[in-house]
C-alpha cells in the first residue's frame, strides 16, 4: 500500500499536504491496528491450544493449532438452542420493527401533510426519556399474557424512535418532494406511493435499519433473563453470558459440585475464544451485505444544516 | 403549541394507563377452590387429582424439577398434580423477586433460599400464608414429630409474632460448626522439608508462606507460586474465605458482620481487633504471600488455582482433592487471641419452603411438603441419581462422574437429614468420613456461634437496606486497604465514621433486640 | 432498561408548518387518513408499552406491596428521594455516572470527526474502504462479549500484560484497580463505537460541493485550510445536534456494560444510577425506592438536554426543536 500513497498526485502536493497525508495515514493504520487486533487475537486464540493461550504464549499467529474449541461447541447443546431461539427471534423481531418503524417514518416525513406532526412527534420523543420502570412493565407483559413467550422480547420495543428519526431523516432529504407532486399527478394515493415508488428507492435506509434492529435482537439478553423461564427458548446471549462471564451461585460446596464446577471452568476456558466468533457470525455474514448503505443511510439529523 | 402538546400528552398517558393500570390490583387472585377432603395420614392425601403450582430454586445447570424422579413419585403417591416453574443459575434471584412483585403469577408454594428477612417481609405484605396451624393441624405429621422432639428447631423458625412461614432443611450438625479449614500444600511442605503438624502458630505460617513464594516448592524455576488464596469477598467469605479465619486475631464473622461476645451481640468489623487482621492481611499482600488476585478472582477461578496444585494454603471447608498436589487440613493456629476459630449454628437451614396465600389447597400441599421429611426422600431430594442401595436397609452416596448431575434439587427444599436419619440410613463414604474429622479436629477451638435468631417485619425492613449499605462500605474497604490502597491506621476512623452514618447504630439495637428475644422465649 | 445515549433526534424535521391554513383542520386530516394508518402499529405500540406502564411513576411516591398492586400501595410522599438524598452513595454515584459519562463524550466525541475528516482525505479508495469497515465492525458486538473480550485481553496473562511484562514490568490487575477502571470504560467504548459514530459525519461531508474544494485548491488553500474552512462549517450542524443529543444523554449510562464490568474491588468507581436502580430494585425488591432513583435520574436528563438545546440556539445554532 505504502507504494501507491507515493503517487505522482502526493509528490506534487506542498510540503505541509505531504505531512497532512503522512499524519492522517498513521493516524488511520494506528487506528486500524488498534481495532483489528483485538478481534484478531479472538481469532488465533480460538484456534490455539488453551494451554497455550492462558501461558500468554499466543500472540500473533495460533499456537498448538487444533479445532478442539470448535469440536466442544458443536457438542454443546445448550449453544445451539440459544443459536435456535436467538435466530427466530431476531426474524420476527425484526419483521416487527420494520413493519412498525418504516412506514410510521415515511408518514413523518409528509410532515407539511400530516396534521398534528408536531404533537405525534412529541408523543414519540417523550418516550426516549421516560418509561414506567421494571414492575409496572413487568405486570403489564404478564397482564397481556406475554410472559415466558417470545413476545415479551420482541413486541416492547417494536419501534425505537432513534431509529425512526433516522428513517424520517432518510425520507425527508432523499426523495424530493416533487416526486410525490409527479405522483399525484398520476392519481398516486399515499399507499400506492409509498409501497410502489418510495420503498424500491429506499434500500439503503431498509438495509441500515433491518441492520440495526437484528443486531439489536440478536444481542439482547437483558430481557430474556427477566421474561424468559424455560430453559428451552432462552436466547443465545443468555447462555454466552454464562459461559463468558461465569456466573456465580453460593452454595455449600460439596466435593461433588467443586468436580462439576472444575468440569464446567475447563470447558468454558477451552471454548469461550471460538463461542465468541460462533455467536457474532451470522452478524458477520449480513455485514457485508448493508455495510455499503450505511453512509447514505445514517443521515441524522440535520445534515444540510 | 408547545404547551398544548404536553397537555394532551398527559391526558394519553392518564388515557392509557386507565385502561390498561389494572395490574395487580385486588389481592392475590386466589383460584376458587372446591372444597377437598385432605386425609392427614396415609397417602393418597387427595381422592381427587387437584393441581398445585410450585416454584423451585434448581441447582445451576442441573435440569427442570419436573423432570426429577423423587418429584414425579412424591406426586404419584400424594395424588397431586404439580406444576413445577424452575428457575436456576443467572438471573434466577431477579425472576424469583418479579414473580414475587406480582400477584397474578405468584406460584402456590415457593422452594427456595428466600432469607428469613425476605420471608418476613413478604409474610408482613400478606404474600405468605403461616402454616403452624397445619402443623399442629395435623397436616404435617412427619414434621410436626421432628418440632415435638427439637423445640430448637421449633423456636429458630417460630417468628416474632408467633407465626411459622417457613419449613426448614434440617442437618446432621447437632453442634456449631467451622464453615472452612485451613488446608496446607503437604507436598510443598515435603519439599521444603517442613513436617505440616509443626505449623502450629501464626508465626510458623507466616514463615512457611514465606518459604513457599521464595523457595520455589513446585520446582519449576519460577516464582509463581502462589503462597495463600481464599475469598475474601462477600458472601464467599464464608464458605472459602477468611470469615472464621479473622478468629484468631479475636473476631470472625456471619454473612451478618455480628458476632456473640459477653452475652451481647457486637459487629466484628469495628473492632480493634478486626483492624490487626486488616493490617496482617495487608503485610501479608504486599509482602507477596498472599495471592495477587484475592479480591477479583471468581469462585471457579478460585477453585480451579486449588485444584492446580499451585497453592500453598488456602481456605475452604474440606481439602480439594488436587490431581496435582495432596492438600492436609492443620488445626487452627496460636493466633494473637489464641487458637480459636469462628463457627456457625448448621443445625438447620431456614426458609427451605414455603405456601403463599394464592395456593388454594394448602392442606394438600402441606402434606406434600410433610412428605419431602420421610428419611428415604429426605436422601432422594438431597442426592438424587447419586444415592445408592447399600444392603442392610441402608444407603450409599456414590462419587459423581466429571460432569454428571444429581437430578435432585439438593439445597432448596426441606428435608430431614438429621443426625439420627443419618446414622441410621447413610453408610459413611470415606469423604464423609474425612469431614467428620475434621469436624472434630476444630471442634476445641470454636467460638460461640450466632443463634438463629429472627426478626419482626420492621426490623427485617430496617435491616435489609442497612446491611447492604454496611456490607458495602465494609467489603469496599476491605478490599481497598488490604491490597495495600490507602492507610488503615490514617482511615480506620473514618471508616468507622461512614459506618456510622449509614445506620450502624441502629443496625446493632436491631441485632440485641433479636437476640434479647430469642434468650428470652 | 433506561432509553439509552441516542436521545431525541427530534430534528430538524418538525419545523413549524404555516402552509395551508385555510382548509379546515378537519379537511386534511381527511385527506391524508392513510398516513395515520401508517402511523398505527409504532402508535399502538408506544401507547401499550411505553405510555401504559408509565403510571408505574407514581410508584415512586409509595411502599409497594404487590398484594394491593401499583394503585393501591400505601403512599409516602418523598420518603425515597429524602432517603436517596440522604444515602452515602447519592454523591459516589453521581459522580461516578458523570465522570465516566463526561469522560466518555470528551473523548469520544472529537475522535469519529477526526475519523470522518480523516477518512475524507484518503485517496487510495481501497485503503478507505477496508479502515471503514473495520472500525464499523465493532460496533456490532455485543456487550456481553465486549466485556468477555475486555475481561480476556485484560487478564492477568491477557495480551496486555503479557506486553508490558515484556517490557520487564509487572502485570497489572486492570479490572480490579479502581484508577484503571474508567479508562477501561471508555476506551473500550471508543473502540466499540468509534466507526459508527464516524458514519453520519462521513455523510455529510459527502455532502459538502466538490466545486468548493476544487475553488480552494485553486486558490491554494492546504489540506487543513480546507478542513478549517469548509469541512468543519459544513458538518458543524451535525456536530451540534450530536453534541446536544451527547450532552443531554449523559445521566443515562448504559447499564448492562458497567454491570457486567463490576467486581467487588471496583464498585467504587463502577457503581453507576442505573446499576444501582437495578441492584436495589431487583436484588433488594425496593421497587418503590428503585423508581424514585430513576425518576429523579430522568428529570435531571430531560433538564439537561433542554439547557443545552437552549444554550445551542441562543448561540445561533441549529436546535433540535
Amino acid at each position: 500500500m505504502s507504494v501507491r500513497l507515493v503517487s505522482k498526485e502526493f509528490k506534487k502536493q506542498s510540503k505541509s499536504d505531504k505531512a497532512f497525508d503522512i499524519i492522517n495515514h498513521i493516524f488511520l493504520i494506528l487506528i486500524l491496528i488498534v481495532v483489528l487486533y483485538p478481534l484478531w487475537f479472538i481469532v488465533i486464540a480460538s484456534f490455539s491450544s488453551p494451554n497455550e493461550v492462558a501461558a500468554g504464549n499466543v500472540l500473533f499467529w495460533p499456537k498448538g493449532f487444533n479445532v478442539k474449541g470448535y469440536a466442544e461447541i458443536f457438542k454443546y447443546e445448550k449453544i445451539w438452542i440459544g443459536y435456535k431461539n436467538s435466530i427466530i427471534y431476531t426474524f420476527v423481531g425484526t419483521a416487527i420493527n420494520l413493519i412498525a418503524t418504516i412506514p410510521a417514518a415515511f408518514a413523518f416525513s409528509r410532515k407539511k401533510d400530516l396534521v398534528g406532526s408536531k404533537f405525534l412527534m412529541l408523543l414519540f420523543t417523550i418516550t426516549m426519556f421516560f418509561g414506567g420502570g421494571l414492575v409496572p412493565t413487568y405486570l403489564l407483559i404478564q397482564n397481556l399474557g406475554l410472559y415466558d413467550t417470545m413476545w415479551a422480547l420482541v413486541l416492547p420495543g417494536a419501534v425505537s424512535v432513534y431509529n425512526l428519526i433516522v428513517a424520517r431523516t432518510f425520507f425527508d432529504q432523499s426523495i424530493p418532494y416533487e416526486l410525490w407532486e409527479a405522483a399525484t399527478v398520476d392519481g398516486c394515493d399515499y399507499a400506492k406511493y409509498f409501497f410502489r415508488i418510495v420503498i424500491p428507492i429506499s434500500k439503503p435506509i431498509i438495509a441500515v435499519m433491518l441492520l440495526i434492529y437484528a443486531v439489536g435482537h440478536w444481542n439482547s439478553y437483558f430481557n430474556a433473563l427477566i421474561y424468559i423461564i424455560d430453559s428451552a427458548k432462552q436466547p443465545l446471549q443468555v447462555i454466552l453470558r454464562e459461559v463468558l462471564i461465569q456466573s456465580q451461585n453460593v452454595t455449600n460446596m460439596t466435593s461433588t459440585s467443586m468436580d462439576t464446577l472444575e468440569a464446567q471452568r475447563q470447558l468454558s476456558e477451552m471454548i469461550k475464544y471460538g463461542v465468541i466468533i460462533v455467536s457474532s457470525l451470522p452478524v458477520l455474514v449480513m455485514y457485508p451485505f448493508v455495510q455499503k448503505h450505511f453512509v447514505k443511510g445514517m443521515m441524522i439529523g440535520a445534515v444540510k444544516g | 403549541m408547545k404547551k398544548k402538546s404536553v397537555a394532551l400528552v398527559l391526558a394519553a398517558i392518564m388515557a392509557a394507563g386507565a385502561v390498561t393500570g389494572c395490574g395487580g390490583s385486588g389481592g392475590a387472585a386466589k383460584e376458587e377452590a372446591a372444597a377437598v377432603e385432605v386425609s392427614k395420614d396415609g397417602y393418597p392425601v387427595v381422592e381427587e387429582t387437584v393441581t398445585i403450582k410450585a416454584l423451585g430454586y434448581g441447582a445451576p445447570g442441573c435440569g427442570e424439577w419436573e423432570d426429577y424422579e423423587v418429584f414425579k413419585e412424591l406426586e404419584e403417591k400424594c395424588n397431586l398434580d404439580v406444576q413445577w416453574t424452575t428457575i436456576s443459575g443467572d438471573g434466577a434471584d431477579e425472576k424469583l423477586n418479579l414473580m414475587l412483585a406480582s400477584s397474578k403469577e405468584l406460584p402456590h408454594a415457593v422452594f427456595s433460599g428466600l432469607s428469613t428477612t425476605q420471608i418476613v417481609t413478604y409474610a408482613e405484605k400478606g404474600l405468605i400464608r403461616p402454616i403452624e396451624d397445619l402443623i399442629d393441624g395435623g397436616y404435617a405429621p412427619n414434621l410436626k414429630k421432628i418440632l415435638d422432639e427439637r423445640p430448637d428447631i421449633r423456636k429458630a423458625i417460630t417468628m416474632p409474632d408467633g407465626h411459622i412461614y417457613a419449613v426448614p432443611s434440617i442437618n446432621s450438625d447437632e453442634e456449631p460448626v467451622m464453615t472452612t479449614t485451613l488446608n496446607i500444600n503437604k507436598e510443598w511442605c515435603d519439599t521444603l522439608g517442613v513436617d505440616v503438624n509443626s505449623i502450629k502458630t501464626l508465626e510458623d505460617f507466616e514463615n512457611l508462606l514465606e518459604r513457599f513464594v521464595t523457595e520455589d516448592p513446585n520446582g519449576n524455576g519460577e516464582a509463581d507460586e502462589i503462597g495463600f488464596t481464599f475469598e475474601p469477598v462477600d458472601p464467599y467469605h464464608v464458605w472459602n474465605g477468611d470469615a472464621d479465619f479473622s478468629a484468631m486475631w479475636g473476631v470472625f464473622t456471619d454473612w451478618d458482620p455480628i458476632m456473640v461476645k459477653d452475652g451481647e451481640i457486637i459487629c466484628s468489623i469495628v473492632q480493634p481487633e478486626y483492624k490487626e487482621y486488616l493490617t496482617w492481611f495487608r503485610d501479608m499482600y504486599t509482602s507477596g504471600r498472599i495471592d495477587k488476585e484475592v479480591f477479583t478472582h471468581d469462585h471457579n477461578m478460585y477453585m480451579a488455582k486449588i485444584d492446580s496444585g499451585n497453592v500453598g494454603a488456602y481456605l475452604t471447608n474440606g481439602p480439594v482433592t488436587s490431581a496435582q498436589v495432596e492438600y492436609v487440613t492443620i488445626a487452627p493456629l496460636e493466633g494473637p487471641a489464641g487458637a480459636q476459630w469462628g463457627s456457625q449454628d448448621f443445625s438447620i437451614d431456614k426458609g427451605r419452603g414455603l405456601i403463599t396465600t394464592a395456593n388454594p389447597y394448602p392442606e394438600a400441599t402441606m402434606r406434600f411438603i410433610d412428605s419431602f421429611y420421610e428419611p428415604l426422600t429426605s436422601m432422594k431430594l438431597s442426592y438424587g441419581d447419586f444415592l445408592e442401595e447399600a444392603g442392610d436397609g441402608k444407603y450409599q452416596v456414590r462419587t459423581a462422574q466429571s460432569g454428571e448431575k444429581s437430578n435432585a434439587p439438593e439445597a432448596y427444599v426441606g428435608k430431614n437429614l438429621s443426625k439420627d436419619v443419618v446414622d441410621t440410613y447413610l453408610v459413611k463414604t470415606e469423604e464423609q468420613i474425612a469431614a467428620d474429622e475434621r469436624k472434630a479436629l476444630y471442634a476445641p477451638y470454636l467460638m460461640e456461634p450466632l443463634p438463629l435468631m429472627n426478626y419482626t417485619p420492621e426490623e427485617a425492613d430496617e435491616l435489609s437496606s442497612l446491611s447492604a449499605d454496611i456490607k458495602k462500605i465494609a467489603g469496599e474497604q476491605k478490599a481497598k486497604w488490604c491490597t495495600g490502597q490507602g492507610d488503615i491506621d490514617a482511615e480506620w476512623d473514618s471508616y468507622v465514621e461512614s459506618l456510622n452514618k449509614v445506620g450502624l447504630e441502629k443496625y446493632m439495637e436491631i441485632q440485641n433486640a433479636a437476640y434479647d428475644r430469642f434468650n428470652a422465649s | 432498561m433506561r432509553k439509552g445515549r441516542d436521545g431525541g433526534v427530534a430534528a430538524a424535521a418538525v419545523q413549524t408548518n404555516t402552509a395551508i391554513r385555510q382548509k379546515s383542520v378537519w379537511e386534511r386530516m381527511k385527506k391524508c387518513w392513510q398516513l395515520y394508518v401508517f402511523l398505527i402499529p409504532a402508535l399502538l405500540s408506544l401507547i401499550i408499552f411505553s405510555y401504559a406502564p408509565m403510571y408505574g411513576i407514581i410508584l415512586a411516591f409509595k411502599d409497594y406491596n404487590p398484594l394491593d398492586g401499583i394503585w393501591g400501595s400505601e403512599w409516602v410522599g418523598l420518603e425515597h428521594f429524602i432517603r436517596f438524598f440522604n444515602s452515602p452513595y447519592f454523591v459516589q454515584l453521581l459522580k461516578n455516572t458523570l465522570i465516566i459519562s463526561i469522560y466518555g463524550l470528551i473523548v469520544g466525541f472529537p475522535i469519529p470527526i477526526l475519523l470522518a475528516l480523516g477518512l475524507n482525505y484518503v485517496r487510495n479508495l481501497k485503503f478507505k474502504k477496508t479502515v471503514q469497515t473495520v472500525t464499523y465492525a465493532p460496533y456490532f458486538i455485543s456487550t456481553v462479549v465486549l466485556v468477555g473480550i475486555l475481561n480476556i485481553v485484560f487478564s492477568d496473562k491477557g495480551f496486555i500484560n503479557q506486553f508490558i511484562t515484556m517490557t520487564g514490568h509487572e502485570s497489572i490487575l486492570f479490572m480490579g484497580i479502581e484508577k484503571y477502571w474508567r479508562h477501561i470504560y471508555v476506551w473500550s467504548g471508543v473502540w466499540q463505537s468509534m466507526g459508527w459514530s464516524a458514519i453520519i459525519y462521513i455523510a455529510a461531508l459527502a455532502g459538502v460541493s466538490p466545486e468548493l474544494h476544487e475553488a480552494a485548491i485553486i486558490d491554494g488553500a492546504s489540506k487543513l485550510q480546507r478542513i478549517r474552512y469548509i469541512d468543519l462549517p459544513a458538518i458543524m450542524p451535525t456536530i451540534v445536534i450530536t453534541l446536544i443529543l451527547n450532552s443531554g444523554a449523559i445521566m443515562s449510562v448504559g447499564f448492562e456494560k458497567a454491570f457486567l464490568m463490576q467486581n467487588p474491588l471496583n464498585t467504587g468507581v463502577s457503581e453507576i444510577i442505573s446499576t444501582y436502580i437495578y441492584k436495589v430494585g431487583l436484588i433488594s425488591s425496593e421497587y418503590g425506592y428503585s423508581t424514585a432513583v430513576g425518576l429523579f435520574n430522568s428529570v435531571v436528563n430531560c433538564i439537561l438536554l433542554l439547557t443545552v438545546n437552549q444554550v445551542a440556539k441562543k448561540m445561533g445554532q441549529s436546535s433540535i426543536w
